[in-house]
């Protein structure tokens, strides 16, 4: 329920990003408020805390704002969040707001797990292959994972390719099985 | 007791006449020497004692018989009343045995019969249940059968992998790894 509730809030900040053709600085802005509320939980609990009233809630969020010299829309987006009591769902939209101005952008998320450190060549080749199979522009998260043993495995969005030793291993585990 | 009731007054007339006479009698026997014509008094003592002993005793005596045979006779009757009505309650309950005998022939006739009528059910109903025990259990054992040989298969395989994935961690070097890699990118441009 917060997942679809903090889909809408990004869905429309992205609409006035847009049309303020801001859209990466506010996720910038929106990086570094998400990271600052994560890095101080004091502040998240004081903002849940039911027995602070709002005016104060709004008091301190516009106090953070000031401090953080973020944009005037970032500034009224955060304040009618935290206006609706939803201020916790910060890192939620900022991850939403991610994806959706990689979407606009032409630019995707690759998550890549293998089982040893890659040279900066196959870093390259890689990331060349899989921009042109997705057609934006990659940026590549990687994870060593020595338990897939070999090859490579990518995510990007929901399109999964599993090229690993391990996965090889489970698919003929599973041809012996079915016999 | 009739007997007694008629009898008695011819006694009590005899006791009077031997009242009357018993002073000569003591008399004669005290003073005289008995003579012939004591002789004969006591005789005709006697029978007047005995004629009048007749006289009074003749009819109770003779209703005492009659009545006695009367008795008898009706003794008789019921005896033999009593000897038919037992024989004829005999009879009855002789009857009435071979009845019950024939009642008891019949219980038992379809006591049997019911006997084997539901002995032949049992028999059937026996049949049927151990032809579905046997069924349930031919399931049961291909049921077992086959969980055995999925849990063979499947120990099989997990130990297969097993091997092999500690056969190519052995053997895994960078080499090998980059190779993967590169395999990996290369389909990656044939998917596309």
């Amino acid at each position: 329920m917060s997942g679809v509730i903090a889909q809408r809030y990004a869905r429309a900040l992205m609409n006035l990003a847009v049309q303020g053709d801001t859209v990466e600085a506010v996720a910038s802005e929106l990086d570094d408020l998400a990271d600052a509320m994560l890095e101080a939980p004091q502040l998240s609990a004081f903002l849940a805390d039911t027995r602070v009233s709002r005016a104060q809630k709004q008091e301190v969020v516009a106090e953070v704002l000031r401090q953080s010299g973020v944009s005037e829309l970032v500034n009224v987006f955060v304040r009618f969040l935290a206006s609706k009591r939803r201020f916790a769902l910060l890192p939620d939209i900022r991850e939403i707001f991610h994806r959706l101005a990689d979407e606009r952008l032409g630019r995707a998320q690759a998550e890549v797990t293998v089982a040893a450190p890659l040279s900066g060549g196959q870093e390259r080749s890689l990331q060349e292959k899989l921009e042109a199979l997705s057609g934006k522009q990659v940026t590549l998260t990687i994870t060593v994972d020595p338990e897939i043993m070999g090859g490579v495995i990518t995510r990007i969005g929901s399109i999964l390719r599993d090229g690993s030793l391990r996965n090889q291993l489970n698919q003929i585990r599973q041809s012996i099985k079915e016999g | 007791m009739k007997f007694a009731r008629t009898l008695l007054p011819a006694l009590a007339a005899g006791a009077v006449a031997l009242l009357l006479n018993a002073p000569q009698a003591l008399a004669a026997e005290h003073e005289h020497v008995p003579t012939a014509m004591d002789l004969v008094y006591g005789a005709i003592n006697l029978s007047v004692l005995l004629g009048v002993i007749f006289y009074f005793a003749r009819k109770p005596v003779a209703r005492f018989f009659r009545n006695s045979a009367g008795e008898q006779r009706g003794g008789y009757d019921d005896a033999v009343n009593v000897a038919q009505q037992t024989k004829a309650e005999v009879e009855a309950q002789k009857k009435k045995i071979a009845e019950l005998e024939g009642e008891l022939h019949r219980m038992l006739e379809d006591a049997r019969g019911d006997a084997a009528e539901e002995r032949e059910q049992l028999e059937r109903d026996a049949a049927a249940t151990g032809e579905r025990i046997k069924t349930q259990a031919g399931i049961q054992v291909a049921q077992e059968m086959n969980k055995a040989r999925l849990a063979l298969r499947e120990q099989l395989a997990d130990e297969t992998v097993r091997l092999a994935g500690q056969l190519l961690s052995s053997r895994l070097d960078d080499e090998r790894r980059n190779g993967l890699v590169a395999e990996y990118i290369s389909q990656l441009e044939q998917g596309s």
